[in-house]
This record gives C-alpha cells, sequence and structure tokens, in this order.
C-alpha cells in the first residue's frame, strides 16, 4: 500500500476546492494519502462556478495549441466515463459566419485531425434543422464532441470520492499563512470563517490550487508563481436557444461561443487581464460586445432578455512577452523546491475540463516528493454521486 | 444599450458565529442596476467583512448553492435583479429556514442533498424541442438531447413549506417532487416499488398540508406543489389497486 | 442529522380517508340540512317531528353514517394538527389511540341515544 510513512499515512494540505482542487484531493486519498481541503468560501465558490460550463472537445485550440486540444479531448473522453451524471452530452458545433470564418475551415479540420478529435460536417440545412435558432447566413457546420457540465457538481463529485476515501474538506476555511521551519514548508494557519477562530493544521506537503489566487497563497510561502489573473464576461439569457454548443469556426475571439445549459443560454468570452481578483467591475462594453457576437451566431440572442451576467478570473500560466488570448491554456505545476522552498507545489493554469489531468500530474509530483508508490488510478474510476458529499 | 446606472442598497444582513448571540449587520453597498442581489453581497464580502460567509458558485441559477431570504421572501439571489427593490432600498438578507445553520447565512444543505440521495432522481432528463411546433432532428452521434433537471436542488421550498416546519422527518416538496419525476419516467418496476413505499408514509407524501409554499418560490417552475397532488391521486390508486390483488 | 429518514415506512391510509369522508360529508351534510332544515317549516322540527323522521330506518341509517363520517374526519384533523406539533413516534402512536376511543365512544354513545330515543317512541 503506498501512501504511507511507516505505519502512518502522509498528509497533505491541498489549497482551494474549486476543479483543480477537488479534483486533486481525490486522486491524493485515491493513492492512499491523507487529505485536508481548505477553502476559504464555498466550494467551487471561485473560478470554477463562473464556468462557461464548457467541456471541451479541444476543437477550440486545435489550430493555435495543440497541446492544450490534445488535453481536452483525451480528459473529454475520460470525464464521460467517471462523471456521466453531471454532463449534458449534446455535442457542439463550430459555424462559419462569413468568408473569413469558411477561410479557416481546412486548418480546423486539419488541427482537429491531428489531435485526435473526432469532427463530421454538416450541411447546413441539416446544421439549421438540428438547431432551429442558429444564424440561417451561415456557411459551414463541423460537428464535434463538446459537452457541458454543472460546475459546481463537478468538483462535489470529486470531493464525494475523496471524502469516501479519507479526505477531510474544510470549507468557510481560509489560509492566513503558510507555517515554515526553516526553507520547508510544515503546514498552514487557517482561519475558520465560521468561528473567527484560527489555528494550525501541520502537513507533509502543501498543494496550491488556488486558480488565480495562486499567487497570493505563494507569496506566503515567499515564491512567485507566473500566473496571470485573465477576467473575462459571461452573459446568460433567460432561455435555452441551442441544444449543442455553438461555436464560431475561427481563432478564439470575444464572443466566440454560445453554451446551451440547463434552461439557459450561455455567451462568452471576453478576456482582460486584472489585478484585484476579487472586486472586477463588469464593463457594460464587454457585455454589449458578447451580445453583438453572440447574434452573429444565434440572432434570437439579441431578443432574449439576460438573466445575468457574470465576471470571473482565470488562472493564466503566463509567458512574458505574450498576449493573454495567446498564452496556452494548458496548465503548468511548479514544485517550489526549485525556488528553494521545501514540500510545497503549485498547480495552476488550465481549465475545468482538464482538472483530472492537472490533478494527475500534480499527485505523481507529490507522490515523488514523498517518495510514495502509487498509480494514478482517476482514469477508471467512476466518481461518487454528488448527492454524498453531504452524507 | 443603455449604460448601467448606479444602484444603491442597505443590506441588513443575519449574522451568526457559532457560541455568540445572533446579530444583524449593515452594509451599504453600490451596485449597477443591471445586478442581481447576489453581485451585491459580494460586493458587501469584499467592501465590508470577508468573514461574511455565504453559499454561492455558479452565479446563473444552475448550481442551486445560493438560496436564502430577502425581506423574509426565499430567494435565489443569482437571478434576483437589484432591480426589483427602490434605489436606496434596505433589504434584510437571512438564511433559509429549515436548514441547520452554519454560520451567518451559510446553511448545511446536507437534508435536502440526504432526501434527494433516498429519491435518486437523475439530474439528466430528455430535453425537450426548443421549439413546440418543430420535429427534433439529432445530429450523428447523439441519440436524443439531454439536459440538466429544472429542479436545481436549491432547497428554497424546503424552507418555505409550512409541514417542514413541522416534521424535520417530513421528505419535503423537493423531494416528493422528485419522486414524482420518478415515477413519471421510469418503468423499472423495483424503482417504482422503492419510490411507493419511501412516500407512502405519514412523514411522506401524506404530510403535505397543500399550502402551495414551494410552488410559490420555486425559482424554476418546478411546481413541487402540483406534482405532490397527483402523487396523492397516484399512490392511493396503487393502495386500493393492492387491496384488491392481495 | 436526520439520518431517521432511513428508517422503516409504514403505509398510511388517514389521508385517502379524510378525503373520502370529505366527500361523503359533503352529500350527508347536504341531505341532513335539507331533510331536517330547507324544507321544514320554520327551519326546525320539533322533538316529535325528529323522533318520527329518525324512526324510518333508511334515514336511522342516513344519520347514523352522517355521524360516523363527521367524527371520523373531525378526528383525523385534529390528528393532523397535533402531529404537526412535532411529536416523538410513541406520542404519536398514543395520540392516534386516545382518539380512536373518543371516536369510537362518541359513535357508540351517538348511536345508542338516537336508538333509545326512537325505541321509546313520542309520547
Amino acid at each position: 500500500m503506498g501512501g504511507s510513512n511507516g505505519n502512518k499515512p502522509y498528509h497533505v494540505i491541498v489549497i482551494g476546492a474549486g476543479s483543480t482542487g477537488s479534483a486533486t484531493a481525490h486522486d491524493l486519498a485515491l493513492r492512499g494519502l491523507k487529505v485536508t481541503v481548505i477553502e476559504r468560501g464555498e466550494i467551487a465558490s471561485g473560478t470554477t462556478g463562473r464556468n462557461h460550463c464548457l467541456l471541451h472537445s479541444g476543437g477550440r485550440y486545435a489550430v493555435k495549441d495543440r497541446e492544450g486540444a490534445i488535453e481536452c479531448i483525451a480528459e473529454n473522453m475520460i470525464l464521460r466515463r467517471i462523471m456521466p451524471d453531471v454532463l449534458e452530452l449534446n455535442d457542439g458545433l463550430f459555424v462559419a459566419t462569413n468568408e473569413s470564418d469558411l477561410a479557416f475551415k481546412p486548418a480546423f479540420l486539419e488541427g482537429c485531425a491531428s489531435c485526435g478529435i473526432p469532427t463530421r460536417e454538416i450541411p447546413v440545412d441539416q446544421a439549421l434543422k438540428i438547431e432551429p435558432y442558429l444564424n440561417p447566413k451561415i456557411l459551414a457546420a463541423v460537428q464535434v464532441p463538446d459537452g457541458v457540465f454543472e460546475p459546481y457538481r463537478f468538483c462535489l463529485e470529486f470531493l464525494a470520492t475523496a471524502k469516501k476515501n479519507g479526505a477531510e474538506v474544510l470549507p468557510y476555511h481560509e489560509v492566513v499563512e503558510l507555517k515554515m521551519s526553516g526553507n520547508a514548508v510544515t503546514g498552514v494557519k487557517v482561519r475558520d470563517n465560521r468561528t473567527l477562530q484560527v489555528r494550525d493544521i501541520g502537513a507533509d506537503l502543501v498543494v496550491n490550487a488556488a486558480g488565480p489566487w495562486a499567487e497570493k497563497i505563494a507569496r506566503m510561502g515567499g515564491v512567485d508563481v507566473p500566473v496571470k489573473p485573465t477576467a473575462g464576461v459571461m452573459v446568460t439569457v433567460q432561455r435555452r436557444l441551442n441544444q449543442m454548443v455553438v461555436n464560431r469556426l475561427n481563432k478564439p475571439s470575444d464572443g466566440d461561443i454560445v453554451v446551451p445549459q440547463r434552461q439557459t443560454s450561455i455567451i462568452g468570452t471576453t478576456s482582460w487581464p486584472v489585478d484585484d481578483m476579487d472586486a472586477i467591475e463588469i464593463p457594460q462594453e464587454h457585455v454589449d460586445k458578447m451580445i453583438a457576437m453572440g447574434e452573429q451566431l444565434i440572432p434570437l440572442v439579441r431578443q432574449t432578455p439576460i438573466r445575468g451576467v457574470m465576471v470571473v478570473a482565470r488562472p493564466l500560466v503566463s509567458k512574458p512577452g505574450v498576449d493573454e488570448r495567446e498564452v496556452s491554456r494548458t496548465f503548468e505545476c511548479f514544485d517550489h523546491k526549485h525556488d528553494g522552498v521545501e514540500n510545497f507545489v503549485t498547480i495552476s493554469g488550465g481549465k475545468t475540463t482538464t482538472a483530472r489531468a492537472m490533478a494527475e500530474k500534480v499527485t505523481d509530483i507529490v507522490c515523488a516528493r514523498l517518495g510514495v508508490k502509487a498509480e494514478c488510478r482517476t482514469r477508471e474510476t467512476r466518481l461518487e454521486s454528488y448527492r454524498l458529499y453531504y452524507n | 444599450m443603455l449604460n448601467a446606472m448606479a444602484h444603491k442598497l442597505i443590506l441588513r444582513v443575519y449574522r451568526y458565529k457559532p457560541d455568540r448571540e445572533p446579530y444583524y449587520d449593515t452594509f451599504p453597498v453600490e451596485v449597477p442596476d443591471t445586478a442581481n442581489v447576489l453581485d451585491a453581497i459580494e460586493r458587501a464580502w469584499d467592501d465590508h467583512d470577508r468573514t461574511l460567509m455565504f453559499r454561492h458558485a455558479c452565479h446563473h441559477a444552475s448550481c442551486g448553492s445560493c438560496g436564502l431570504r430577502v425581506n423574509g421572501c426565499e430567494k435565489l439571489p443569482c437571478v434576483t435583479p437589484v432591480a426589483d427593490y427602490a434605489d436606496g432600498a434596505t433589504l434584510t438578507i437571512e438564511p433559509m429556514r429549515n436548514f441547520p445553520l452554519i454560520t451567518d447565512i451559510a446553511v448545511d444543505a446536507s437534508p435536502l442533498f440526504e432526501r434527494m440521495q433516498l429519491v435518486g432522481m437523475p439530474i439528466i432528463r430528455e430535453a425537450e424541442p426548443l421549439r413546440a411546433d418543430g420535429k427534433t432532428i439529432f445530429p450523428e452521434g447523439v441519440r436524443d438531447f439531454d439536459r440538466f433537471e429544472n429542479c436545481i436542488e436549491c432547497g428554497l421550498c424546503l424552507s418555505a413549506c409550512p409541514s417542514m416546519a413541522a416534521d424535520p422527518l417530513y421528505l419535503g416538496p423537493v423531494a416528493l417532487a422528485a419522486a414524482e419525476r420518478v415515477l413519471a419516467t421510469s418503468s423499472d418496476s423495483a424503482k417504482r416499488s422503492r419510490i411507493l413505499e419511501l412516500i407512502d408514509d405519514e412523514h411522506g407524501l401524506w404530510r403535505c398540508h397543500s399550502a402551495w409554499e414551494c410552488t410559490e418560490v420555486c425559482p424554476y417552475q418546478v411546481n413541487p406543489a402540483e406534482a405532490i397532488m397527483r402523487l396523492k391521486r397516484i399512490v392511493a390508486a396503487e393502495k386500493f389497486k393492492r387491496l384488491f390483488h392481495r | 442529522m436526520n439520518k431517521p429518514l432511513t428508517r422503516e415506512r409504514a403505509g398510511s391510509w388517514s389521508w385517502i380517508f379524510q378525503a373520502f369522508t370529505g366527500a361523503l360529508l359533503l352529500i350527508l351534510l347536504g341531505l341532513h340540512m335539507v331533510a331536517q332544515h330547507f324544507i321544514v317549516k320554520g327551519g326546525l322540527r320539533t322533538y316529535a317531528d325528529v323522533v318520527t323522521y329518525i324512526s324510518n330506518p333508511i334515514i336511522f341509517v342516513l344519520e347514523v353514517l352522517f355521524l360516523i363520517v363527521v367524527t371520523w374526519h373531525a378526528l383525523l384533523g385534529v390528528r393532523a394538527i397535533l402531529f404537526d406539533l412535532g411529536l416523538k413516534p410513541a406520542a404519536e402512536r398514543r395520540v392516534t389511540v386516545i382518539l380512536t376511543v373518543i371516536g369510537v365512544a362518541a359513535v357508540g354513545y351517538g348511536v345508542w341515544l338516537s336508538a333509545t330515543l326512537v325505541a321509546r317512541g313520542v309520547s
């Protein structure tokens, strides 16, 4: 049995209960480690919650970011197996709305093919029968295996399974300090936001999975991570206007997607760097742009009343001199041993679709650091129902 | 499109930390008039007090985590526009009733999920056609269009239900509406008889006194009260049938 | 915390009975009102008229049925209200037993009284 240090299992603290932290807690617990998840608020109340809810096929990245695209399609197929009950699986369409989009099609089909993303061209008249509210002026439509998830339950399924395997989940607990001994992290000081009491929790290793807040946590350990919080606006409307995810057949751009979910359609998104992730103002011109761009995909977007506008910062791992739209949406794992701090690892970047892969990578690193020999089994382990999180 | 105007509100928020007397905090906030009440609460958290604990995740009425009471009425604040309240109005923000309170306005959702687990309604259902007149055509590889259930498991109906307040063992509107969905959509006879047995109980279906508060507060027009009325008919008929088939 | 939710379930007829007696009440109360009040001069029968009236075996049966249905329906209502107070299972059982005894006694007394009056006649 892996995960143990003599007869006592190693204890790992995971900071953050978004998709990355939840998936990481699950992987660690499955490999026999003792896990404590610390989240300052509610599960998924940060970036993961205010999600587009898109289960990426990878099509969006197939041309410019092959690495990201390959990750997406692989994880998409895995998530279909391990959490089918929290996925709306109706596939997606990439549609060309003009000549420039149409010119992108060969590169798109080629990119998808080289990344292993199945595609199928649908004649326009048929696409319009399938999706009656699609812009009738579209010039081409390509079907891809996109999907839709429910972000809160996405996290709860991972956490429910982690709890079944012995993990402890502490929502409403905020890390106020990293406990250090010399150059090694030995645990965290947390404020229990329910009682306002502060206490120390010791651990053999701390994983920073705080998404766009990762830099804030890293600084507590005296290290930097190149995470660039990048805000995005999403607009939800009062009606479900499509059954399949509708994407613009072109390079990633503002307002290039309409994701149907439950009884709504979500139009997204924009992208601009922010400093304060907790107080992002919603620029009205971004909302207007979402409607204007969304309308090109589904004209009814304009007439449908807005239900709400959400904004949130996403954690992009920045590369010097690269524009935020160009930054790969893949993830990075930082073992801060290389920065001179022991027992402290940050996982950031990525997206909800690739949360399990991120967890696998960070758990591999954690296990290697602790000398634990245990294989990752999250690819084939069917997750517990989200309802059991509350058991 | 018109630019958003500033909307001022005074949030009078219920505060509770274990071992202390509950009290109310007053937080003046300013949000765009296009914002929802949840944005105003988040603003209070950011501007005034980072220890204010409230539940929220998706901000678009899909996760069901943010339910609470505004001026005594059960609301899903993520889709309750601040414009529903006058500029300068005071909003009393309180936690849902009939749930154990964790802290401030954050409740423990276990009673809700425990009930839903007991009933076992799948969250995925077949999607209705987008256009009532249109015949649905499926793309290759898709059997039928699926979508998440209307019920988002927010618990507002449990908070508003007077029978729930009287009887902590009551299954409650959310679970009974879910049971009705299972009976209406599943032909698995073992599952059906398990559900019938579960709800045919003094603390089950028969505890409903038809106050219809659940339907009143449901943010998604699930209409649990009507579902319960249908269930009463179904179960009564079933009981008579069994009486004569023994 | 609500773990007793998974306890054993006991089927219940009380709501069905209450709905059923409620429907019967509508009919029997209607008959009673018409026969005893609406078609009677002054709206009220004399003592002698009442005794004569219930001496008719069909009417006697109907009135006894009316009595049973009223009592049953009312006590089921009282029981539902008491159960809303959040009683423990033992207390709930006690309430059911006590109300059943009261109901049987009330109906028994009513039937006995009517029968006695009929037997005594008008003289």
